[in-house]
């Protein structure tokens, strides 16, 4: 009687075995004629994987872009919240590994340090980017921001999206002096003891403030991908940032005995009162955090007098996409005047555009300068005007290794 | 042939216990006990002709027809044990029911006959109550009545009385001899109480350390125990050496003439205390006096030979320790057993 | 108030207390210290995890579904298991009980991990199937070990009574062994549900974001994203598991409301 079972139960999986999913990966044919491309991509649905944790996002995306795209293409998009892109690029590595040639995954949302093992590892499809018209028309892809991810060309493998640009925000009846420098905030803290911290690094905003002290302390020309730096190189050149930090370490939050763990931790501080600035990488954010009432209307945001690290980021088709045309005809409109700008709209998300305005006519621009950033948004004119580019993501690394060797445990 | 038959059922675990081949014949109707200290091997023969443990060797037969791989359920046996393992879950007129249930008779005919043979164990009416309801005995009772509807060919008692106080196993003892008699139902029962062996049974067999050492109805076994082991294990108390010589038997108190041929050499005189009279020719010197509930033992040196000597209460009343008295063995019969 | 509801009542509310900053927190609102409430209270999160398109009605449904069978395998499988390792003198005894119980143990991210590869292969992925599958290794112990300790404290000669009347193996089991085992076995069900409800890394790896059950939603709030809705979500989950605790717990009661004595032998 047993010995029938086991037969029965390894019968039962060779056979689930040999019925294993395995159809071939449609070739996709980006270059066909759009049109074309777009009436195939009719009545298919496209899976579009991308950080699940904001409210916001989420809406805009569930109640702007889907049922768009249900009307104006016939497309169902279905979008899965996921918690960590690197949880993806796990899932990608090991369909490549067990050779899965049509995987969920059509769209997933990706930039810097996830783009460049997607990259090293072959996880995504053929390049694309230039082949939807709404890059050709409206975005400029030879601007180095656009063209390298952190340093790393991109070769048309992903398709920008959205602009991220770093500013610090700060309650205006807490701070009346704004400091726009480094030099200036070191000041501040030391005569307001208590009311400023940043995120502990490896948090990606945390490293972004060591950066930005980095860029005015130290000048990061040196620090570039074709003539990588060694390693005791780098370090000698962190010096000064690490004593710039550990100076000012007394007068933090809790005279620095601890910093908090993640971005979203300095928020509840500063939501609750406790330090006077958060940062962060989403310009808007601060807008839209005072429209949903978690940050008080006092509310503004600055950027440093020499500007603030911007970079772009980006959507991506992985190798064995089911539905890699849908998923073009998806991001193509997604870069759409009308979606950039519903987009850019606090009370949608409060994305930055990746629209290169000079490409646009007068009637597409009225679109994105008639939208209210919030009092707490700074224009976009000022925020292009002082950017600066990302250093390589090697060194990202580097500096979080750096901060926690020189800083944390000192 | 009627009945059952046992045939050189065999079990051993191991080193630790060996239950001897042993052959049984049980007539049809028959009450047979078996009796024995703890650890002779009952239980385990009891299970094995229950069908609950397979045997090493040997077979049984009903009427027969061997039964010795046929599994318990499809035996018509009915078995008690000492816990009354009756169903929680279930009325105590669904508990009875169940081995028709199992039988496939319908709902209502079932519960009827539960019903019928409730009233017959002195519980009519129960039959809605729960077991968690009723006191340990009552519980025995339906336990019984569970068997007893099915109407099987051998009911199987193992100690079933052991856990109920004296009063209360005394009851049901009668019980239990009143529904042999009623349904003449074929019974074997498995017990290490004397009294309840001597007045259930038509036959016991005595068992010691696996082996069955006699078989014979209570009175036979009590006036002939087979050997020196099973006379102690009766409780007889008094063993005198005796010597056989030629037909005569010399005992310390005088010599006997051997009314049936026996073999020369040395035996052990048993002799029943019940058996020994307070008057005769003998002279004793009492020893001891020592009283029990309803009778006396008396312990009283005669010829350099301790005797006890039981007596009801009134006969043996007026003795203390130090009285010289007569006593009188019997001189008849007497129980002869080889060392 | 009597002294064994007063204690109850305390070891409510201390049970109670984590959840009332969560409440607090899902309402929103700006809630800076000495406040005791925040100011802004708004239904800003609730309205959204139940909004039409945040999914959490079918994600409730699928979690529980998934909660379901796993638990219904794992006492098809866990019950046999149990009563092999309880009473037969298996060869590997030891060796098996090791096997069967170390996901205890081991975290399940960790050994799902390795078998990502065969479940691709195997196409068992982006299914529901595959989801059960893996839930079932962290889960089931647990039930097997609770059917373990009923069986120890049962007494055979119980199944032997049943056996003498006609009871064949499967009616042994239904009349005699499942009413035995059945309240021990019920803490074994409520923890392989618990298990399952609360599995996120192994259902997103396995899953590969197609099977949405309700930590898949909610699980990217909790790292900052939005205390509010995190606080949101965390209620909505800890009532359903609430809910089916006590549903079980209810069940249980009502089987045995009118077989009081339980399964107390007796002596």
């Amino acid at each position: 009687m047993k010995k029938k079972w086991m037969l029965a139960s390894s019968m039962l999986l060779l056979v689930l075995g040999a019925c294993s999913n395995e159809q071939a990966a449609p070739v996709a044919d980006f270059s066909q004629q759009w049109s074309e491309l777009t009436e195939a991509a009719q009545g298919t649905t496209v899976n579009l994987y991308m950080w699940g944790g904001s409210d916001s996002i989420n809406s805009y995306f569930d109640e702007w872009v889907t049922p768009r795209l249900e009307e104006q293409y016939d497309i169902s998009l279905n979008r899965v919240p996921v918690n960590d892109t690197q949880e993806i690029l796990t899932q990608l590595l090991d369909e490549k590994t067990a050779g899965k040639e049509t995987g969920s995954i059509d769209i997933m949302w990706i930039n810097g340090e996830n783009f460049r093992n997607a990259k090293d590892n072959d996880l995504l499809n053929q390049p694309f980017a230039d082949k939807l018209p709404n890059v050709a028309d409206l975005v400029d892809q030879q601007a180095p921001q656009i063209a390298e991810d952190f340093g790393i060309p991109v070769d048309n493998l992903q398709a920008p999206w959205g602009t991220a640009q770093f500013v610090m925000t700060y309650n205006s009846e807490d701070v009346t002096d704004v400091p726009t420098s480094f030099e200036q905030l070191a000041q501040w803290v030391q005569d307001n003891p208590g009311q400023f911290t940043y995120p502990a690094l490896p948090d990606f905003t945390g490293g972004a403030f060591v950066r930005h002290a980095l860029e005015e302390i130290v000048g990061t020309e040196q620090f570039t991908s074709d003539e990588p730096l060694e390693r005791d190189e780098f370090d000698k050149m962190m010096q000064p940032v690490w004593e710039y930090l550990n100076a000012i370490e007394p007068y933090l939050w809790r005279a620095g005995d601890t910093y908090p763990e993640s971005l979203a931790r300095l928020d509840q501080l500063y939501t609750n009162g406790e330090v006077a600035y958060t940062m962060a990488y989403d310009p808007i954010k601060a807008a839209a955090e005072v429209q949903n009432g978690r940050f008080p209307d006092s509310t503004r945001t600055f950027i440093f007098d020499g500007g603030t690290l911007s970079n772009t980021h980006y959507l991506a088709i992985p190798f064995n996409a089911e539905n890699p045309l849908g998923a073009a005809v998806v991001i193509n409109e997604l870069l759409s005047v009308e979606a950039q700008a519903a987009k850019l709209d606090p009370a949608n998300w409060g994305d930055l555009p990746v629209l290169d305005f000079s490409k646009l006519s007068d009637e597409q621009q009225q679109v994105f300068t008639a939208i209210d950033l919030g009092e707490a948004s700074l224009s976009i004119e000022e925020l292009e005007s002082k950017r600066i580019a990302e250093i390589p993501s090697i060194y990202v690394e580097w500096i979080e290794e750096g901060w926690l060797e020189n800083v944390a445990q000192n | 042939m009627s009945g059952f038959e046992i045939k050189n059922l065999s079990k051993s675990y191991g080193e630790d216990f060996t239950l001897a081949p042993v052959s049984l014949t049980i007539q049809s109707g028959e009450f047979v006990t078996l009796l024995g200290p703890s650890g002779c091997g009952k239980t385990t023969l009891l299970k094995l002709v229950a069908g609950l443990i397979a045997p090493d060797g040997g077979e049984v037969y009903q009427q027969g027809k061997e039964l010795t791989s046929v599994p318990s359920e499809n035996r018509q046996f009915a078995m008690m044990f000492q816990q009354p393992h009756l169903f929680p879950h279930m009325t105590i007129a669904e508990n009875v029911a169940f081995g028709l249930r199992m039988r496939k008779v319908a709902k209502k005919e079932r519960l009827k006959k539960a019903e019928e043979v409730l009233a017959e164990v002195g519980l009519g009416g129960y039959g809605k109550r729960y077991p968690y309801e009723l006191s340990g005995g009552q519980q025995q009772r339906v336990s019984l009545a569970r068997a007893l509807v099915i109407e099987p060919t051998l009911l199987l008692l193992d100690e079933p009385f052991s856990a109920l106080d004296p009063l209360l196993k005394v009851e049901m003892q009668q019980l239990v001899k009143t529904v042999h008699q009623q349904t003449g139902v074929t019974t074997i029962c498995v017990t290490h109480d004397q009294e309840e062996a001597f007045y259930l049974s038509d036959r016991i067999a005595l068992m010691q350390t696996g082996e069955v050492v006699q078989v014979a109805d209570p009175q036979t076994l009590y006036r002939s125990p087979a050997t020196l082991a099973v006379a102690k294990f009766l409780g007889y108390k008094n063993f005198i050496p005796v010597k056989v010589e030629q037909d005569s038997i010399v005992t310390p108190f005088g010599t006997y003439a051997a009314t049936i041929s026996i073999e020369s050499g040395k035996y052990q005189w048993a002799i029943p205390s019940e058996a020994i009279s307070l008057k005769g020719s003998l002279q004793g010197l009492v020893n001891e006096v020592v009283h029990h509930k309803g009778y006396i033992e008396t312990v009283v040196e005669v010829e350099g030979h301790e005797l006890t000597v039981r007596k009801l209460t009134p006969d043996a009343q007026a003795l203390r320790v130090g009285d010289s008295i007569t006593i009188g063995l019997p001189d008849e019969d007497l129980v002869l057993l080889r060392e | 108030m009597r002294r064994s509801s007063f204690y109850l009542l305390l070891i409510g509310l201390i049970f109670a207390l984590p959840f009332v900053p969560a409440l607090i927190a899902s309402f929103g609102g700006v809630w800076r210290f000495p406040t005791i409430i925040p100011d802004g209270i708004n239904l800003r999160a609730w309205e959204s995890v139940f909004s039409p398109s945040s999914r959490t009605l079918s994600a409730i449904f699928l979690s529980l579904w998934i909660a379901f069978c796993v638990t219904v395998i794992n006492l098809m499988v866990g019950i046999p298991a149990a009563y092999a390792l309880t009473r037969k003198k298996l060869r590997f005894q030891s060796g098996i009980e090791a096997v069967l119980l170390a996901p205890i143990f081991v975290p399940a991210l960790a050994a799902v991990m390795g078998i990502h590869l065969t479940f691709l292969r195997l196409g068992l992925t982006e299914t529901v199937i595959g989801v059960i599958l893996v839930h079932l290794a962290p889960s089931m112990p647990y039930v097997i070990r609770a059917a373990m300790i009923s069986f120890q404290t049962m007494n055979e000669e119980a199944e032997d009574a049943a056996k003498m009347l006609g009871a064949t193996k499967s009616q042994r089991f239904y009349h005699v062994i499942l009413p035995h085992l059945i309240p021990g076995l019920t803490a074994g069900v409520v923890l392989s549900m618990l298990i399952s409800l609360s599995q996120y890394s192994v259902t997103l790896l396995i899953g590969a974001g197609q099977v949405i059950t309700l930590p898949i939603l909610f699980v990217p709030f909790l790292n900052g994203g939005d205390p509010a809705i995190g606080s949101a979500y965390t209620l909505v989950f800890s009532a359903v598991a609430l809910a089916l605790v006590l549903l079980l717990d209810g069940g249980l009661r009502s089987y045995y409301a009118t077989r009081k004595g339980g399964c107390h032998e007796w002596i």
